[in-house]
């Protein structure tokens, strides 16, 4: 189930209007996208290093957006690798993933609900 | 739940005016700069440091943002190299961190001025415009204390590791014997290891941010630069040589940092290297020698040994009075010079550690200077010597002659006479004293041998150790003796080193290691009995004390001859002087004295060695005589084994 974003509010906290808001979301989207491909790569390989860099990445930019989900998600996996380990760290990386691509669907034209 | 704050201000008259930020996230930079843009700021933004540094070439924010963690150069590099360029001093820095709670983040160490956590963007700019209205009412340069905005992070965990990772690389780069320095594109220093800010001769502070062709002399600037351009892409080495680089000679590598714009030169000094290595040549190259002689030595004494039995063979089947006698004594002779030379190789080769135990410096030194001092009447000894002197393992014997080279050496220094010192003293070498002189710290006894001498410049002193070095002239000396003194002196695992200066004299310092056994105070059951095949004649008018003393010197090897008298003493010198090597003098004889036979043969042979011996002490009559030139006296009765050791020693003198 998608949950809308009620865009125009957001935007008002942020002090960004609205179209505003939905243009840093989606630079959002497609920087955490990227770090995720990085993310992604380095689980692969099995680099702790490197995932703990894209994760951290993305974990950063998600609380600045108050995306309470996606970092969390991204935190858990932040810790996992720093711990040295990527275990059942691709679930959650597949999760994320799918938070991630959602958010363009959240922020659609038509949301205006609470 | 809107702020306030957030909304659009009216710029005041304000300071504060122009901010940089620095994040790779985009997400940030934008609310940043909308923010910032927003409320009357003009905003430039970088997403990693080396993009600060170019900006910052002419870009002169009044504060700037920081992100921790970014690509290249992280945010607390980043901090301290902002603060070192000249024109950057008074501006605010602010890091935004995203582990602050983690971790203690010791910001002010690095020259920043506060430090925001990362967290909900609506909260965090609160902090922000507050923060920098405060910078703008106060001074640039108050600090603000703690990090700002904690309570919405998330509690601590994850860092530990990453800077755990961080110091450990950290720890590894320090202590790499290579100098590591990064650079950008453009030549900016970003990065020094411990060890390149030691060859390179500068601080940290003073060296980042600073060009690396400033470090090179003009007329290689466009070298290096072209060398450093050359590689871009390719991930290879380059190593040349540069002399002179600030005055020493290095060695520099340049390899290109992957999926990054800068590079690292890795650079050696070679300097040092190159003394290392004439230092182990040398040293190579006296072991060698050593090596050499020492196998030489040994089989040539084995040599000299089937020589001697022959002759000693014939010696004891050939009549008394045969005219070869006189040829196979000679031969004698000259097999001794022979195993003397070939004991003095040995020594030097550091073969001579036979028979160590535990002993008293102290005791070995007295007894070695008793028997030199008294021979060597020009010279005026000075002892002072370590009380509880701590105990040293070695040979006796070669110490004994190891001394002994010394103290021949620092009398050929005095021909006039003059003052010779010795000072034993228990000292600790610490590691730096130690490591001077390549060894290990610890207990060790030290000796000193000094001369008021003429003393010797500084190129004959480096070479003084060196075997066949003599600098006295052809045939006189054979350059053995302190090459001897060095090899027995290493070979107990000590330290020998010397000091001098011409016309003021010369110092020998050498250092034994300490043992901490027990001295062996009863050790003359392993005495050896001292042999040899010289002609001595025995005066003494006492039958008794002739036959036994002929006797001794019989089973010891010598050929004897005996006076019952002065007079015949005299008369039998005068004839023999050639054979006879030694002369054993009784004091108290009837018509003539003793002193008085002892005039008499120095008039035929001024260089005559005579011992004294006497019933009597030493005190009165003997020590004047001892005075004039007498070698040795003999306390009678005297035991075989120092009778013995006696006569060789003086024999060999």
């Amino acid at each position: 189930m998608i949950r809308p974003m009620d865009c125009k509010k957001m935007a008002l906290t942020f002090g960004l209007d609205e179209v505003e808001f939905k243009e840093v979301v989606k630079l959002f989207i497609e920087s955490s996208a990227a770090q995720w491909r990085d993310l992604n790569s380095a689980i692969e390989s099995g680099d702790p290093v490197k995932a703990f860099a894209a994760s951290h990445s993305i974990k950063g930019a998600s609380i600045n957006l108050g995306l309470a989900d996606i970092s969390s998600l991204a935190r858990r996996i932040e810790m996992k690798a720093r711990q040295n380990t990527l275990e059942g760290v691709s679930e959650t990386a597949a999760v994320l993933k799918q938070k991630i691509d959602r958010l363009a669907d959240r922020i659609g034209p038509d949301m205006t609900t609470d | 739940m809107p702020h306030s704050s957030t909304c659009r201000q009216e710029p005041i008259v304000r300071n504060v005016h122009k901010v940089l930020v620095a994040d790779n996230d985009p997400v940030l930079l934008a609310l940043m700069k909308n923010l910032l843009s927003n409320n009357g700021y003009e905003v430039v933004t970088a997403e990693d440091g080396l993009a600060v540094l170019e900006q910052l070439t002419n870009y002169r924010p009044d504060v700037i943002f920081l992100d921790l963690i970014m690509p290249n150069i992280d945010g607390e590099r980043l901090c301290r190299i902002i603060r070192g360029l000249p024109h950057m001093k008074n501006v605010s820095i602010i890091i935004l961190s995203a582990l602050a709670a983690e971790e203690k983040i010791a910001f002010a160490d690095w020259g920043a001025n506060a430090c925001i956590a990362k967290a909900h963007f609506p909260k965090m700019s609160v902090r922000i415009l507050n923060l920098l209205r405060q910078i703008d009412a106060d001074s640039t340069d108050r600090m603000t204390e703690g990090i700002l905005g904690l309570d919405d992070v998330y509690p601590r965990e994850i860092t530990k590791e990453l800077l755990t990772i961080k110091k450990h690389l950290e720890a590894i780069l320090s202590s790499i014997s290579e100098g590591i320095l990064e650079i950008t594109p453009g030549g900016r220093i970003v990065y020094a290891n411990p060890e390149a800010l030691h060859i390179i001769g500068q601080s940290e502070e003073s060296l980042l941010a600073s060009n690396i062709l400033e470090l090179f002399r003009e007329e290689d600037r466009e070298r290096v630069s072209a060398l450093i351009k050359s590689h871009r892409k390719t991930i290879s080495h380059l190593k040349e040589e540069f002399p002179l680089f600030q005055g020493k000679e290095i060695s520099f590598s340049i390899v290109p940092v992957r999926n990054g714009r800068s590079k690292l030169i890795i650079i050696n000094d070679i300097s040092v290297r190159k003394r290392l290595e004439s230092e182990l040549r040398h040293a190579q190259k006296l072991e060698a020698i050593g090596t050499l002689a020492g196998g030489i030595a040994h089989d040539f004494n084995n040599l000299l040994m089937g020589i001697q039995g022959r002759i000693s063979l014939m010696l004891m089947n050939a009549n008394e009075y045969h005219s070869s006698i006189q040829h196979l004594k000679a031969v004698e002779d000259i097999v001794m010079s022979g195993s003397n030379l070939t004991r003095q190789l040995l020594g030097f080769a550091r073969g001579g550690k036979y028979a160590v135990e535990p002993s008293d410096l102290n005791e070995i030194i007295t007894k070695s200077l008793e028997m030199f001092g008294r021979a060597k009447k020009e010279l005026t000894l000075h002892t002072k010597y370590q009380k509880n002197i701590w105990a040293v393992e070695i040979d006796q014997g070669q110490i004994e002659q190891a001394l002994l080279n010394l103290y021949i050496n620092a009398w050929q220094a005095m021909p006039g006479g003059g003052d010779l010192r010795l000072e034993t003293e228990n000292v600790r070498l610490d590691e730096d004293n130690a490591s001077l002189y390549h060894t290990i710290p610890g207990k060790y006894v030290r000796i000193t041998v000094a001369d008021s001498g003429v003393g010797m410049d500084e190129k004959t002193r480096q070479r003084i150790f060196e075997p066949f070095f003599t600098t006295k002239e052809m045939g006189r000396g054979t350059g053995l003796g302190l090459a001897s003194t060095y090899g027995i002196i290493k070979g107990h695992s000590g330290i020998i080193d010397v000091k001098s200066k011409k016309g003021k004299g010369t110092t020998f310092i050498i250092y034994l290691p300490v043992t901490e056994k027990d001295i062996a105070k009863e050790k003359k059951a392993t005495e050896e009995l001292h042999t040899g095949h010289e002609t001595i004649l025995v005066v003494d008018d006492e039958d008794a004390v002739a036959d036994v003393v002929v006797e001794i010197l019989g089973s010891l090897g010598y050929a004897v001859m005996v006076a019952k008298s002065g007079k015949e003493a005299i008369r039998l010198y005068r004839e023999n002087k050639e054979k006879i090597d030694l002369v054993i003098l009784d004091m108290i004889m009837p018509q003539i004295s003793g002193d008085e036979v002892f005039d008499a043969l120095r008039s035929i042979n001024p260089h005559v060695k005579v011992i004294l011996s006497s019933g009597y002490s030493i005190k009165g009559d003997a020590a004047k005589i001892m005075e004039r030139g007498c070698r040795a006296f003999l306390q009678k009765p005297f035991k075989v084994r120092e009778f013995s050791k006696t006569v060789r020693w003086v024999l060999d003198m």
